[in-house]
Formats: structure tokens, C-alpha cells, sequence
């Protein structure tokens, strides 16, 4: 199947003022998106500029938008994600200044994640080496610990074009996920720093950000769950 | 146009024109009450001008919207309570047969309590067995 991709490049006028540059390319069946992208950039123009490693959706590093969905490139078929006559857009991670083609500034992104607490602080007198927790606190923290932080929940997010200081749903669910972990001693603190107007109670359950997360995470989940816990703690005087 | 709106939000996700049925029918919900609020206010400039704003609504495009009035009512309300049955009952997971369910419980209500006023727009009546 022949493919019609187009990439908005980047142009002597800045990363804000990019030129579409298309190119037609026979795709295989299964290939996936960074298949395309890797035929593009080694056959056709070496100055295509995107991030990849993994390949197989563990370092989270090739999410991008594709037909304005984000996806993670390499785990989404060009053929499946192209539109009716094989035209295949693909653009950068919303809500991110654009440094090159295809690869964003994750800066606030990761900002946000460290503003969440996202390390365990253990009580004086816990285990230095292995620290046992029991497999229903496990259960609790949801898929929230196998997160890749590939931003694909964030791009998908209509709330955060409105509110840029918004935390997110990445960070929101590691939030749940240190709330939950019964080794941590900053529960309270965690659960007063998103306890804000950019924090769960700004997410209006749209559930765009659990449809698209290539690893199954369920972030309106988490956060929902979260507003359910400050809401008890706040009504019963502990927050 | 649509390729800016594209790059800056994901509506291609159903998801997204849920939120957007909800917040235009709340806006719709809001502009009508707001409406209401002046119409009725006519009252205190006397009988003829209040008789001759409720002329005005009796035109074929005003009952238009006093159908459009009953779907954002009832959309809004039982999208709603789907949203507030998911926070208070954890059923994230269970999301999209929620919606399914609402979107049916909100069908009928709209096929029960629109019909009569589509008649009626339409000068026919409801004849019950």
C-alpha cells in the first residue's frame, strides 16, 4: 500500500512556522509508524528529525501525533493509522515547543512529574535492601508504576490547551501511585500539593487520556480515585 | 481551519465530542434560563408588551428551540449523572459501557418527550389508544 506522509519540517523561519514536506512511500503490511519514519530518514531525507530507541513501547520516546491522534510510533501500523486514500499526517506532541520536526521540549512536562513527589521517603528503620509491600497495595497503584512517560496522555488531553500549568494525567497518576505506596512517609504532603485548581479537580473525565495510552493506564482512573481520597481526607479534618 | 484545530486539541476520540455535547447543551441550558429570565421579566412592563414577547416564541424557530431546549435538558442531565456515577462509584473502568447505557436512557427520553413537541411543531397531535 502506497502511503502519502507528510512531516511539518522545520523552516528558516523558526519551529513555530514549520513547512509540510510530503513524501510517497510503499508500506508493508504491519510496518509501523517509526518503520516509515526510519525508510524516510535513511532513504529519502537523513535531516527528518524524530527520538526513537526502544521500539517496542518501553522507553516512551517516539510518541508523536499521527492523523491527530497520539500514538506511540512504534507500536501503531502506518497502514491502520493512515486516513481513506493512504494520507498519513504526522505532527509533533501537543502542548510542547517544537526543538526540531518531530521532537518536543518535554521540560514541563517533567516538571510537573517532579512537582508530584514522584520517589518514596521511608520511615526511619525501614529495610535499606528489600522493603516487602503486600500485593493488594500493589493492586491498589493500578498499572500506574508500568507509566513510560511517553506524553502521550498529555497530548491527547483537550484541558490542558486551556490550563498550561495543569499537572496532567502522567503525573496525576504517579501522584496515585506514591499516595498508595504503604513504604512512603509524604502521603499527606503529596496529597496537599495536587490538592489544586491545576491539579485532579481540573480534569472534567473526558477519558481521552485512557483511550490513548499505549500501556493500558487508565488516567481519569487515578484521578477520579485521588479526588475521592482528598475529598475524605479533607471532610474528616486529616488534610 | 480543521488542521489547526487538529494540531491544537485531539477531538478525533469519542471521548472528546462527549465533553463538547455536554459543555454546548450546559451553554445552551444556561443562554435559555437566561432567556426565560428577561421574558418573564416583560410581566412588569404590562399584559400587551408580555403577550407580545410570547408571540414572538410562538414562530416556528422558537419551537424549534423548545425542542432543542428538552434534548440539551436531558442530555446534559443524564451525562451528568453518568459522570457523577463514576466518581462516586469508581466506574472508570467501566466508562464506555456507561456511556453506551446513557446514551440509551437519554434516546428514549428524547424519543418521549420530544415526540409530543415535534408534533405539535408540526400542527399534528398525539393520539393516545
Amino acid at each position: 500500500m502506497r502511503l502519502r506522509i507528510t512531516v511539518p519540517r522545520a523552516s528558516r523561519d523558526g519551529p513555530e512556522r514549520p513547512v509540510d514536506q510530503t513524501w510517497e512511500l510503499d508500506v508493508p503490511e504491519g510496518a509501523t509508524v517509526l518503520d516509515c519514519l526510519e525508510e524516510l530518514k535513511g532513504r529519502h531525507d537523513g535531516t527528518l528529525t524524530f527520538r526513537a530507541s526502544c521500539r517496542s513501547a518501553i522507553c516512551g520516546t517516539c510518541a508523536m501525533v499521527a492523523n491527530g491522534r497520539s500514538i506511540l510510533a512504534c507500536r501503531t501500523q502506518a497502514r491502520q493509522a493512515a486516513a481513506r486514500g493512504g494520507r498519513l499526517r504526522l505532527e509533533p506532541l501537543r502542548y510542547h515547543p517544537v526543538i526540531r520536526d518531530l521532537v518536543v521540549d518535554l521540560a514541563a512536562y517533567w516538571r510537573h512529574y517532579a512537582a508530584i513527589v514522584p520517589w518514596v521517603t521511608p520511615a526511619p528503620g525501614s529495610p535499606e535492601r528489600e522493603h516487602r509491600i503486600l500485593p493488594r497495595d500493589v493492586e491498589r497503584m493500578g498499572l500506574a508504576e508500568t507509566c513510560i512517560h511517553c506524553g502521550v496522555c498529555l497530548s491527547a488531553c483537550p484541558i490542558a490547551l486551556s490550563d498550561p500549568d495543569y499537572l496532567g494525567p502522567a503525573a496525576l497518576v504517579a501522584a496515585w501511585r506514591f499516595v498508595n505506596d504503604s513504604r512512603d512517609t509524604r502521603r499527606r504532603e503529596r496529597l496537599r500539593i495536587v490538592d489544586s485548581a491545576h491539579g485532579p479537580w481540573r480534569c472534567h473525565t473526558v477519558f481521552n487520556c485512557a483511550e490513548a495510552c499505549p500501556k493500558g493506564i487508565d488516567p481519569t482512573q487515578a484521578i477520579v480515585r485521588l479526588r475521592g481520597l482528598i475529598a475524605r481526607e479533607r471532610l474528616s479534618g486529616r488534610l | 481551519m480543521l488542521r489547526a484545530v487538529s494540531e491544537r486539541v485531539e477531538w478525533r476520540r469519542l471521548g472528546f465530542w462527549v465533553w463538547m455535547l455536554r459543555r454546548v447543551s450546559g451553554l445552551g441550558i444556561a443562554f435559555y434560563l437566561l432567556l426565560h429570565i428577561v421574558v418573564i421579566h416583560q410581566l412588569v412592563a404590562g399584559r400587551a408588551t408580555f403577550d407580545q414577547a410570547m408571540d414572538l416564541f410562538a414562530s416556528p424557530a422558537f419551537r424549534l428551540g423548545e425542542l432543542a431546549v428538552v434534548v440539551a435538558c436531558i442530555v446534559h442531565a443524564v451525562d451528568g449523572v453518568r459522570v457523577m456515577a463514576i466518581e462516586a462509584f469508581d466506574l472508570a473502568r467501566a466508562e464506555r459501557r456507561m456511556l453506551w447505557l446513557s446514551a440509551t436512557v437519554a434516546g428514549v427520553a428524547v424519543a418521549l418527550g420530544g415526540t409530543p413537541l415535534l408534533l405539535h411543531l408540526l400542527g399534528l397531535r398525539l393520539v393516545l389508544p
